[in-house]
């Protein structure tokens, strides 16, 4: 458990102390990397964060967090962002373990989150089925109770890294005769359980990123549930609001753009009349963009809370990634559809993987069409359709 | 305006202004834009007023200042040259030293309410520096007015070896670009200001309309494709929001003519493209009757347009963005 007190520390302090610990132990391989960053590699890495107890920035201090106020969180991460550091299978810490604080019972917390802290359990998340994408609450992966167990017989798909993980949360029905958001229940299972299979999926970047994970007559223990039966649903809604701020960052866009300049420089660009003027254009927007995230972010350390205006954030962010790596591959030229990293002058970039990592991040956590229903409706007021 | 003091805004108290901060008078001018106020506020107060009471000529200050903030003297700020670019380098009007003080020729355009103000303030530029003067004798000047979209005019200066005294002159060489630079950037976050108060009213005009009307037996804002519209609007006044206050909180801190320069553009540009956008689809949004100029979108359409375009349109800021982005960071 820490004994320093990060809220108390003065901005920059704070910030600096991230920044050189980044510089210090963070690897080149690990940062500006247009793609998604495998467990082993990231693991060294993520186990030193783990051992300054650095991993948690928003889990309280009781649980072996940082407990860092909103202001700080958001210092926290616009460090990390600003230095282009991958992204660990995090799904342990920012969703499940936060999930497991407010949710979970006493023996559920003692188990889980000292093991997520010290990076023993690689979660990953059990959410979409190949029939139930943006229309979640119609999944049909059942859970039936028997005896002192869970069986569960169904499919997940597009589960990021499960391949990588140890355990998995999600979401099944175990009321096939209620509303379909009443019959939904939270559950935890180990990879490990005997019917459990994982196949890996190639997505356009050539990357095993997600998988499909099927289940028959895996046989879970019952206290492998979280908070009550048939209330999954809205603790799910929970947890993607915890997810939401991380999603609508600018971190993609902003280590994009950085490696975007890098080739612009490299090939004398910023001589080029027609490359400036799409650059600045991009430029600009992401400068708003940071700003709008800072302004909401400030709304919430002044008491204020994070509505369906956060969509907004996740829209943005997403888009501008892909803009940004769309005019990366055209400025590449010939190299464009190269794969892997190629030489630019003095600099080595992977426009391409760059291009194919930004597509689905307006599919993911809710697609873009999805935010913008939110929006129509709980923000502008907008009638039912 | 002037009763309520508005004039006098960010003028110091002891000049007999309000001395309020920049915040406040984006605030303000948020709101006029609202209400489609189409009073020259931004060229009374912000270029005018601010002028005198920057700079350093102390009989003008006594004599002139209360004259403009009261709303007794109106008067406007002449400078800009052939060119369409944003900074001092682009001042039209040229002065030369004469026996009993400064003759002006040349020609300033675009003025804002050139036919229509009791004085002049005229930047010109000199073999020294650029200097500032108060005109209200307009004898050897011609102007040459041009009505705008929104029911307001600009015209350009002719100065035909115009003779001033050097007890007109309001800054010298040494300040005088310095001056005109500040005067232009403030201004710009009041226009930026107003044009976020015109794309809010429009939008929520729009989505009023939206709710109301109906085709096919139901509301036509119920329709994805129209929603989807109307929520990117939304989005492009949340950035504008945050690229206007971006602009403010910075100027407030105390940045340095590079940094202003910067965000200021950022700002404007996002507003004159922000607004433009909206008003456009604003009057999609209304169908037939968006593009009547009897109904109240008109007000805005007009004034969107003329705002979009004064002190600079987003082309023009983003070029003024860009060169100042490349020259720090591009090629580093």
């Amino acid at each position: 458990m820490t004994e320093v007190d990060y809220n108390a520390m003065p901005d920059e302090e704070f910030r600096d102390m991230l920044r050189n610990f980044i510089e210090k132990e963070c690897p080149a391989s690990l940062r500006y990397q247009g793609r998604r960053v495998r467990w082993k590699e990231i693991k060294p890495w993520t186990l030193k964060l783990s051992k300054k107890g650095w991993l948690a920035p928003a889990w309280p201090v009781e649980h072996g967090g940082m407990g860092l106020d909103i202001e700080k969180m958001v210092a926290y991460h616009d460090i990390f962002d600003s230095a282009g550091v991958s992204r660990a299978p995090d799904m342990g810490i920012v969703m499940i373990g936060m999930l497991l604080i407010r949710f979970g019972s006493d023996a559920q917390k003692k188990y889980y989150l000292p093991r997520i802290l010290a990076c023993e359990d690689i979660w990953c998340q059990g959410y979409s089925e190949p029939g139930s994408g943006s229309d979640l609450a119609s999944l049909r992966t059942k859970a039936i109770l028997d005896g002192d167990h869970w069986v569960v017989n169904g499919q997940k798909i597009w589960t990021t890294v499960a391949q990588d993980a140890t355990d998995i949360f999600m979401l099944v029905r175990t009321d096939p005769t209620a509303k379909k958001q009443e019959g939904i229940s939270f559950l935890l299972a180990r990879m490990d359980t005997p019917g459990i299979t994982v196949r890996p999926i190639r997505t356009l970047g050539g990357e095993e990123e997600f998988c499909e994970v099927f289940f028959d007559d895996v046989r879970i223990p019952k206290e492998n549930i979280v908070g009550n039966i048939n209330e999954g649903w809205t603790m799910a809604k929970t947890l993607l609001g915890f997810e939401r701020l991380t999603i609508g960052s600018p971190k993609f866009a902003m280590i994009a753009f950085g490696s975007l300049k890098e080739l612009a420089r490299e090939k004398g660009l910023f001589d080029d009349p027609v490359f400036v003027n799409d650059f600045i254009k991009l430029k600009m927007d992401i400068d708003d963009h940071v700003g709008t995230y800072r302004r909401y972010a400030d709304a919430l350390k002044h008491g204020g809370s994070l509505g369906p205006e956060m969509s907004i954030l996740k829209i943005v962010s997403s888009e501008l990634y892909q803009r940004v790596t769309e005019l990366m591959l055209e400025v590449a030229g010939e190299q464009g559809p190269h794969l892997g990293p190629s030489n630019f002058g003095n600099a080595s970039i992977d426009p391409l993987g760059y291009y194919f990592f930004s597509r689905p991040g307006t599919i993911y956590a809710g697609s873009n069409e999805i935010q913008r229903n939110i929006l129509a409706k709980a923000v502008l007021e907008m009638p039912s359709q | 305006m002037a009763e309520l003091g508005w004039t006098g805004l960010l003028i110091p108290e002891e000049a007999a202004g309000l001395g309020l901060c920049l915040g406040e008078v984006a605030a303000l001018h948020e709101e006029i834009g609202r209400a489609s106020i189409r009073e020259p506020l931004v060229v009374t107060a912000l270029l005018a007023a601010r002028a005198v009471a920057l700079g350093h000529n102390d009989r003008l200050r006594t004599e002139k200042l209360p004259g403009i903030i009261s709303g007794n003297l109106t008067a406007t700020l002449a400078w800009l040259g052939e060119s369409t670019g944003l900074d001092t380098t682009n001042v039209g009007p040229v002065a030369v030293r004469s026996d009993s003080g400064w003759q002006i020729s040349g020609t300033a355009r675009y003025v804002p309410l050139a036919n229509s103000v009791d004085a002049y303030i005229v930047a010109a530029r000199s073999s020294d520096g650029i200097l500032l003067f108060f005109l209200d004798d307009l004898t050897h000047v011609s102007i040459d007015s041009a009505a705008l979209s929104d029911g307001t005019s600009q015209g350009n200066l002719t100065f035909d070896g115009l003779t001033v005294p050097p007890e007109s002159v309001i800054a010298d060489p040494e300040h005088g670009s310095s001056l005109l630079d500040d005067l232009l950037d403030i201004a710009r976050v009041a226009v930026s200001a107003e044009l976020l108060g015109n794309m809010q009213q429009v939008l929520d005009m729009s989505l009023t309309y939206l709710r109301q009307r109906e085709q096919f037996g139901r509301s036509i804002g119920s329709f994805q494709v129209l929603q989807h519209k109307a929520v990117d609007l939304y989005i492009q006044i949340e950035l504008a929001r945050t690229a206007l206050w971006r602009a403010v909180e910075t100027i407030e801190a105390g940045a340095d003519p590079n940094a202003r320069a910067m965000t200021v553009s950022a700002a404007k540009w996002r507003c004159s493209e922000a607004g433009l956008s909206v008003v456009q689809q604003g009057i999609q949004f209304h169908g037939a009757i968006g593009y009547t100029d009897e109904y109240d979108l008109s007000l805005y359409v007009h004034r969107t347009i003329v705002l979009a375009t004064f002190l600079g349109n987003a082309r023009a800021h983003r070029a003024r963005y860009a060169k100042l982005f490349i020259s720090s960071e591009g090629k580093s």
